[in-house]
């Protein structure tokens, strides 16, 4: 039977100026590998690094408003230090994640009336973002560079997991729209 | 797995589905895009680029045949768009490839793979071999691009340099020429060296059947496909991690200035055929460190991901990264490439390069004859970091444009000799000699930046005076100074300690003592190294001079690289300085326009190149890299009132690397 849909986690790392860039970079990253209709490419670049990036208007759109919450969420909680699911330290320093799900529609048929294909996950990114702060210009010197290490680390495990993980994927049935519904959830309750 | 128990969808399915026969593909185009179906009978109709219309069959054909061709033809067409399409990614990715219009005068893509590229016909001739329509049954050899830049559009005097992790320039065509320095050397049509380095080489292949698992000959072509749009966005996307594209758009973005007739090119061939010459990818370009890849010194490790290290695999400069074979019936589909970490590349004048060869040399030991060897080889001896600090990534950070002279992560200069030995278990007398060597060429490096192989020391302090002698373009351009002041890392304030070999056996030696010549800081530095070994003194003795040394002005002002400075700077004396140099500066102007000489003394006239970094103009017209004049003029001083108050004089050598800097 099926098991349980696969979950892949990337970690960032980020100050408070790059990281809704960083966020919304990785996203598309993610989304480049899974919009499975025929695509121009396109680049972003975020800190010295270049991503791929999806112009779709939808899942900009949506990119970016997650991507905002997000960071909303992340300032409210490295100011407030008082929320238990934030691990705010005293260093300033608070998380958060973000979920991008692919889900597949599934046909069911109904005996008496046709019910509404079912929606069911396939692939779950679980992004995790932790913000830094820093007191002093050595440190903040080293958060740029964990910062900038840990953008290239997610990217490239973006590339390597797509291509080990391909066995997944549900096949594809229309050849119109988007054949995978997506959802992104800032903050999921686990 | 997941698909195994699917139930066929319907054709007619999605309302909003405009088409009324999903069987027809909307994409009239050649490659058509959108072959999503998975029924129990395959029907690739999309594939064809015939608007989905079924290829005409032999009417004779037996049915039972029939789709068996027509499965034949897809697996063909998507063995042969799997090389295409890769062969477009890869070049595009690296080169502006032109375009081309269709008849209805749209640009013509290439959407196989649901990813959408101008298409070209620049390739069309080289990857003929890939086109036949036969590939499944008669399998093509592998096709191979090389990216690689080249020397055919430098000038004479231009020279293609390499720059390492520390900042430091290597000559590429010399690297590649290797030692021997009897064969005549290729030049291009100005006249200049002739060389070609190989940046990556991509293979696309179609493995061999046997290589395919069971699964995966049974694979589906759908299926496949749909894969392959996965493989295809991931390659367009790890193209542009490494280090070559960034070169690419460095090089792409100025064509003249940057890099000077550098362009970043490709090739395709055929693999497989035995190479005449040797690879030059294998070719290091500059001495890799034995002590490779440092675990402390990674921000991170890409190894403690599960599955990329047996993708990745970095030897010798070289990282390769294999693609996940796409399975089909006909053998997997693969897609690799090697390529070089470093990607460094920039043009330089050829003169400066040469000069920043001879006085950046230094012996490494002290015993051996000074031989003019001005290539790279001579150029070793820094104990640099690794080359490979991030040797698991494709990507690679710091290009020559984002220069950064200082590297703090790098274990170098004196540091990483620590003059206290009291750390070696049961010092013996070899090992003594070869510590006190090692001290004796730390503490040449400091002063010495401007080594000539006769001998004759020049350190920092005596330089401006040469450098005025000295005809402008022979000192190093500020790349060069950058690197190489970059090299000698500001020592740490200097434990005191006492020597651990008292009651060893001195050894004799005739060179004077280094106090004797602080007022001119070049022996002191010359000198001083054998003052360890000088005659009836103790070990304590010898030791407490020698850290008294290093805690002199000379070392203190070797910390001219440090751009943080740790302790709060007395801009006030600086800013004191600075008129009165500006002063100077006006003053050897009118002088020079009125072609009068004036009667500064010689030190006054060492700061003025410096000075007219800031608003003033350039009467001498000297490079301004070399740094730390005012240190001139105050270490002739200080050295004159026995180096006391040598403090200050040392804090104000950082403004002025800072305005310098702005400048």
């Amino acid at each position: 039977m099926d098991g349980k849909p696969p979950e892949f986690t990337l970690e960032l790392s980020a100050d408070r100026s790059n990281v809704k860039d960083v966020v919304k970079g990785i996203m598309h990253t993610v989304f480049f590998h899974r919009f499975f209709t025929p695509l121009t490419p396109a680049t972003h670049d975020v800190l010295d690094t270049t991503l791929p990036y999806v112009s779709e208007d939808d899942i900009e759109e949506l990119i970016e408003t997650r991507a905002t919450a997000l960071v909303r969420s992340l300032d409210t909680a490295s100011s407030t230090h008082t929320s238990p699911q934030y691990s705010a330290k005293s260093n300033g320093t608070s998380r958060g994640s973000l979920a991008i799900k692919f889900l597949e529609k599934k046909r069911r048929k109904g005996w008496f009336i046709a019910k509404a294909d079912e929606e069911t996950v396939w692939e779950t990114w679980t992004i995790e973002v932790t913000l830094t702060s820093a007191r002093s210009e050595p440190e903040a010197e080293r958060n740029r560079r964990v910062m900038e290490s840990s953008l290239q680390k997610a990217a490239m495990k973006v590339v390597t997991t797509v291509n080990e993980e391909k066995g997944h994927i549900p096949p594809i049935t229309t050849n119109e729209s988007n054949p995978f519904p997506y959802q992104i959830v800032v903050n999921p309750k686990t | 797995m997941y698909q195994q128990p699917r139930p066929a969808p319907r054709s007619a399915s999605a309302a909003s589905n405009p088409s009324t026969n999903p069987e027809r593909t909307n994409n009239q185009r050649e490659g058509g895009a959108l072959p999503h179906r998975t029924r129990s009978s395959v029907d690739l109709a999309s594939y064809t680029g015939a608007g989905g219309r079924e290829p005409s069959r032999a009417a004779a054909e037996s049915s039972s045949n029939a789709p068996q061709d027509k499965e034949n033809t897809r697996l063909n067409q998507i063995i042969q768009h799997f090389h295409t399409k890769a062969a477009l990614t890869i070049c595009s990715a690296r080169a502006q490839l032109p375009r081309v219009r269709a008849k209805d005068g749209n640009v013509k893509q290439d959407r196989w793979f649901n990813i959408v590229l101008d298409d070209t016909d620049a390739l069309l001739d080289e990857l003929q071999e890939w086109k036949r329509s036969d590939l499944s049954s008669d399998r093509p050899p592998p096709l191979v691009i090389e990216v690689y830049i080249d020397t055919a559009n430098l000038s004479q005097n231009q020279a293609l340099v390499i720059a390492d992790e520390t900042g430091k320039r290597w000559d590429v065509a010399d690297a590649l020429a290797g030692s021997g320095q009897s064969s005549p050397r290729p030049t291009n049509r100005q006249g200049g060296k002739f060389c070609e380095v190989v940046l990556e080489r991509w293979t696309i292949e179609l493995g061999d059947w046997s290589q395919e698992t069971a699964a995966g000959r049974h694979e589906q072509l759908p299926n496949v496909y749909k894969k392959g749009v996965v493989l295809f966005r991931s390659l367009y996307t790890f193209l542009r991690f490494l280090p070559a594209w960034k070169l690419y758009r460095r090089l792409g973005r100025h064509p003249v200035n940057g890099g000077g007739g550098l362009r970043v090119k490709y090739r395709i061939k055929q693999g497989g055929l035995a190479s005449r010459s040797p690879d030059s990818l294998l070719v290091p370009l500059y001495p890799l460190q034995h002590t490779a890849r440092r675990p402390e010194q990674h921000d991170y490790d890409y190894t403690s991901d599960s599955d990329t290290q047996q993708h990745r695999d970095t030897t010798n400069g070289l990282e390769r990264h294999r693609f996940e074979s796409l399975a089909c019936p006909s053998g997997p589909l693969r897609i690799s490439v090697v390529h070089r970490h470093n990607s460094d590349f920039a043009v330089a004048s050829a003169e400066a390069l040469l000069s920043s060869r001879f006085f950046g040399r230094r012996e490494s030991d002290p015993t051996t004859t000074t031989t003019m060897d001005p290539y790279n080889k001579a150029e070793l001896g820094e104990r640099a970091a690794s080359a490979n600090t991030k040797g698991k990534s494709p990507f690679k950070a710091g290009t020559l444009a984002s220069l950064r002279p200082h590297r703090p992560s790098h274990d170098q200069g004196f540091n990483s000799r620590s003059p206290g030995d009291g750390t070696e278990p049961r010092p013996t007398e070899k090992t003594f000699m070869k510590t006190v060597d090692k001290q004796k060429s730390d503490i040449r490096e400091i002063g010495t930046r401007q080594y000539k192989p006769f001998e004759k020391r020049i350190s920092l302090n005596t330089l401006p005076q040469k450098a005025l002698r000295a005809p402008p373009h022979s000192l190093p351009n500020e790349t060069a100074i950058a690197s190489s002041t970059s090299s000698p890392m500001a020592p740490p304030s200097l434990p005191r300690y006492q020597s651990s070999f008292a009651g060893r056996v001195k050894r004799n030696s005739s060179t004077s003592q280094g106090q004797n010549n602080t007022s001119e800081g070049s022996s002191a530095r010359g000198s001083t190294s054998d003052q360890a070994a000088s005659g009836p003194r103790s070990d304590d003795d010898d030791i407490q001079d020698f850290v008294g040394l290093l805690e002199s002005d000379s070392v203190k002002f070797a910390k001219l690289t440090k751009p943080a400075p740790r302790r709060t700077v007395d801009l006030s004396v600086y800013s004191a300085l600075r008129e009165e140099s500006e002063w100077l500066a006006d003053d050897m102007s009118a002088s020079s326009l009125l072609n009068k000489a004036p009667t500064p003394p010689s030190r006054r006239l060492s700061n003025v190149p410096a000075l007219s970094t800031s608003s003033s103009p350039r009467p001498l017209g000297h490079a301004t890299h070399v740094r730390s004049r005012l240190s001139t003029q105050s270490i002739a001083e200080e050295a004159g009132r026995g180096g006391d108050g040598s403090g200050d004089e040392g804090e104000t050598e950082e403004p002025l690397l800072f305005r310098t800097d702005e400048v």
